[in-house]
């Protein structure tokens, strides 16, 4: 659980920009594809010789592969910055009197629905989904019954990896792409915590509740401020409930 | 037809700490095998070498070897021996609290239809299907982790104190249970637990183990029998009045007799 | 031996044992070479090891006071960044807004920075391990942010970034302005703070924190009051970092907060985890260890001449070396540089033993 949002949020994806539906679709595929070879290889060869190993050690190890994108990015493409456009962008229908929504404005919410949902699905009714609960909570006791934990580590990171890309592409479209894409990932993790770490159901109110802070905030007092306000979130739901608005509350040894 | 055998086995932790030493034991086929001992005498540490658990500790099996079924798994990971059909049930975390008792059979199992086997075997479990494993009482959460245990098939199984923290009548009722599974699969079982008296019940062969090294082997009639062994670790003794009072406490630290 | 290190089988009593040089010669060779050290470093090195040595004698004071937190208390602290930059805009304003002078600049500055460690130590209350560690990041995009605004203000009112410049740093009557000079008030402030931290480690603290590392619960029983330490320790990593900020801020005239960000916190992890986890040592040679190979990165590439090609990416090629360091030494060194001298000198004192045996003599 804890591996694949951490992956999740600690790899931006950085891409240039196709122009038509179907070239869009390819990229995606290539994408996803290379998202998960990239995400095992992650795996495989970054985290797995550190299993065992404290906690501290596997974050700085996420955030040192966060860097290390980041510092490939910025030697291939320094500086650079594009934008994804989409076809359809003119495409739009008129939902009220003052507000006109475009066909793309609904992309980001759609494909973030239809992804959590995938997820939840995933985590909650596969037996797969399961197991890699279970690895999550007492890793000593699946290996016991069988459960090969360097698998589900690594199924773990190619999901989270594939999310990102998802993500990434997502971004993409609405604004513009650059390497401050690490800001957007990291606000990402506000989500998760607020929502509770071991708990997908609470990615989607805690997203929508953060997401609702920060357009208040833009508005009514500055677009600066409002980048805080994640975090802000954070801070007051974890004081009041350190397991997040849905987490189960048995994390209590998870130092 | 011994299904495991430890010979000379000596186990170090980080090189230098010797935990067991020429332990010795043979686990018939088919039989119950009881192997005892206080605190701190290399109960576990014998399980974990057995298991494939020594690495994450910065333990290994400096010399001896194990043997299973004919052949060495002295240094197997714990996954290759649960392969192999060997199910350790831990002392401690042995159900995943936070899933319910159907999802921590899931998780353990392949096919649904073990789950519904190990439903049949224990109908109990069945009526605690959605209970989350954490709140189950201590007895309930034994069961489920035998059951968990059970559900790869196993030829041979582990068991790490299995009372402890249960009340007597809950052991008992447990061991029941396990008495009547393995007459069912022929199971060979190994069960590990500083409550003698209530293990031995079930048990066929009995060793016990005291710092490290192996002190008594026998059939579990022998050590039932055997007056040092009901006086350290169930409280007998055969002075004047058999059982034990207070009042005979000064024969407590009577020499230890059977190295003689 | 003239170099026969602590070794803890000479002492005697435990006074002994928890001195600063546990029975040894230790004490003269220390003070040998660092009499040598001082005198040579600055007449013998370039102007650019020079200002190197600077750098990562300030980096030693923010690390040390990461160590406290992070390696002796155990609390995962992702916003070090934060307590420095409170330091370097609190030092800033104080010049611009209330025209103190540098000697007070310094104190107020790290006590704000210690002020912020103590909240920052709050949710240590409530919170253990990763979940810690993202609230220590939310308090450091908050902080970044105030800083942000702060920054502008200040130069909306004052002037443009590059007037924003700090005076030249007085003490005692004595201007500080070249390199030389800075590095003998650096020495002495970064000195005084390693000193300090180790004494910490020697005291109640020292063993708190390290009942606490290895059992929270246990320690708690034992009657630490887990809540203060943890809360004290976070506090002396804020004053440090606040220091460190201010420092930092007087030696290069100015303060950005672009110098203050998740990047530079997560440097100062891997320096205490580079140089090694909970020993005082680690910080120092995990500071000068990452700063001495930044530098040495941009080094290489103006001197070897690739200054046209690789010019515009030398913040993505450091940043690569960087990364590429911190995960070698997770993977092979996870003691860090002191465990490897640990390992080293417990190699020589053993000789020809290979290690000291606890197995109990056989019946």
């Amino acid at each position: 659980m804890l591996t694949s949002f951490i992956g999740l949020q600690l790899l931006p994806q950085n891409f240039d920009s196709p122009t038509s539906f179907g070239k869009l679709l390819l990229t995606f595929a290539l994408m996803t594809v290379g998202g998960i070879i990239f995400g095992l290889g992650v795996y495989r060869y970054f985290i797995q010789p550190l299993s065992g190993t404290s906690r501290i050690s596997i974050v700085l190890m996420t955030l040192a592969a966060l860097f290390l994108l980041e510092a490939v990015v910025d030697i291939i493409w320094p500086g650079e910055s594009g934008f994804m456009a989409l076809p359809g962008t003119s495409i739009g229908f008129q939902a009220s009197d003052t507000v006109y929504i475009r066909l793309f404005d609904l992309l980001p919410p759609v494909v973030g629905f239809v992804v959590w949902l995938a997820l939840l699905l995933f985590y909650r009714l596969s037996r797969q989904g399961i197991r890699v609960q279970a690895v999550a909570e007492k890793s000593s006791l699946a290996a016991r019954r069988g459960i090969n934990i360097d698998h589900i580590g690594a199924v773990s990171w190619a999901i989270a990896v594939v999310v990102g890309v998802i993500a990434g592409m997502t971004i993409g479209t609405q604004s513009v792409v650059s390497t401050l894409i690490v800001g957007t990932a990291l606000k990402g993790f506000t989500v998760a915590l607020v929502g509770g770490l071991d708990s997908i159901e609470g990615i989607l109110p805690a997203a929508l509740l953060i997401a609702a802070l920060e357009v208040a905030t833009v508005r009514w007092i500055d677009q600066q401020w409002s980048e805080a306000v994640p975090y802000i979130v954070l801070l007051v739901v974890l004081m009041i409930k350190p397991w997040g608005l849905f987490g189960r509350t048995e994390e209590l040894e998870r130092v | 037809m011994n299904l495991l055998e430890l010979r000379q086995v000596e186990v170090a932790y980080n090189k230098v700490a010797t935990a067991i030493s020429a332990v010795s034991i043979e686990v018939p086929t088919g039989k119950i095998t009881a192997l005892l001992g206080p605190n701190g005498a290399g109960k576990s540490t014998t399980l974990k070498a057995i298991s494939g658990f020594l690495r994450g500790e910065n333990a290994e099996v400096v010399s001896g070897e194990i043997i299973y079924d004919g052949k060495k798994i002295t240094e197997l990971p714990p996954y290759e021996v649960s392969k192999l059909g060997i199910s350790l049930v831990p002392e401690r975390d042995k159900v995943f609290e936070l899933l319910s008792v159907d999802e921590n059979l899931r998780a353990v199992s392949m096919l649904s239809s073990d789950v519904q086997e190990a439903y049949e075997l224990f109908p109990l479990l069945k009526k605690l299907k959605g209970n989350t494993a954490g709140y189950l009482s201590g007895g309930e959460k034994q069961l489920l982790a035998i059951a968990m245990a059970l559900i790869s098939k196993p030829r041979l199984l582990l068991v790490d104190e299995l009372s402890l923290g249960l009340a007597p009548i809950v052991v008992s009722t447990v061991l029941k249970e396990l008495l009547k599974i393995q007459k069912l699969f022929d199971l060979t079982i190994l069960l590990v637990d500083q409550n003698a008296l209530a293990v031995l019940r079930i048990a066929e062969v009995g060793y016990i183990i005291e710092d490290g090294h192996i002190v008594f082997a026998g059939s579990a009639s022998e050590l039932l029998s055997h007056g040092d062994i009901m006086e350290f670790y169930v409280g007998k003794s055969d002075g004047p009045g058999g059982d034990r009072t207070y009042r005979n406490v000064k024969q407590y630290r009577r020499k230890r007799r059977w190295w003689g | 031996m003239a170099f026969s290190y602590r070794s803890p089988y000479l002492s005697t009593s435990y006074q002994q044992d928890s001195g600063l040089f546990a029975p040894s010669i230790k004490r003269i060779n220390f003070i040998m070479l660092l009499v040598v050290f001082i005198a040579l470093v600055p007449y013998v090195s370039s102007a650019s090891i020079l200002s190197v040595a600077n750098f990562s004698l300030i980096a030693i004071i923010g690390a040390v006071g990461l160590q406290v937190v992070t390696g002796m208390a155990s609390q995962l602290s992702l916003g070090h960044a934060a307590f420095m930059a409170t330091g370097a805009f609190v030092s800033t304003g104080m010049f611009f807004q209330l025209n103190l002078p540098p000697w007070l600049i310094i104190p107020i500055g790290s006590i704000s920075g210690m002020m912020l460690g103590f909240i920052s130590g709050i949710p240590a209350l409530r919170l253990r391990g990763f979940y810690l560690g993202i609230t220590t990041l939310a308090l450091q995009a908050i902080v970044g942010v105030a800083c942000l605004k702060y920054q502008v203000f200040l130069q909306t009112r004052y002037g443009t970034t590059t007037d924003l410049l700090l005076p030249q740093l007085r003490v005692l009557g004595v201007t500080i302005e070249s390199s030389a000079s800075w590095f003998f008030f650096l020495l002495v402030v970064s000195g005084l703070s390693v000193f300090f931290v180790k004494n910490l480690s020697r005291s109640q603290f020292g063993r708190d924190t390290a009942a606490m590392r290895q059992r929270e619960v246990v320690a708690e029983s034992l009657g630490i009051n887990v809540a203060i330490v943890k809360l004290r320790a976070f506090a002396i990593a804020g004053f440090f970092g606040g220091l460190c900020g201010t420092l930092q801020t007087f030696f290069f005239r100015q303060a950005s907060i672009e110098d203050f960000s998740l990047t530079v916190s997560v440097k100062y992890l891997a320096m205490i985890m580079i140089g090694g986890l909970g020993v005082v040592s680690g910080a120092v040679y995990g500071a000068v260890f990452v700063t001495g190979t930044t530098f040495l990165v941009g080094e290489i590439i103006s001197r070897g001449g690739l200054t046209e090609t690789l010019g515009p990416k030398t913040r993505g090629i450091e940043l690569l070396i960087f990364a590429m360091m911190m995960i070698v030494f997770l993977i092979f060194e996870p003691d860090g540089i002191a465990g490897v001298w640990t390992r080293v000198k417990g190699y020589f004192q053993l000789w020809p033993y290979r290690y000291v045996s606890t197995t109990r003599v056989k019946r």
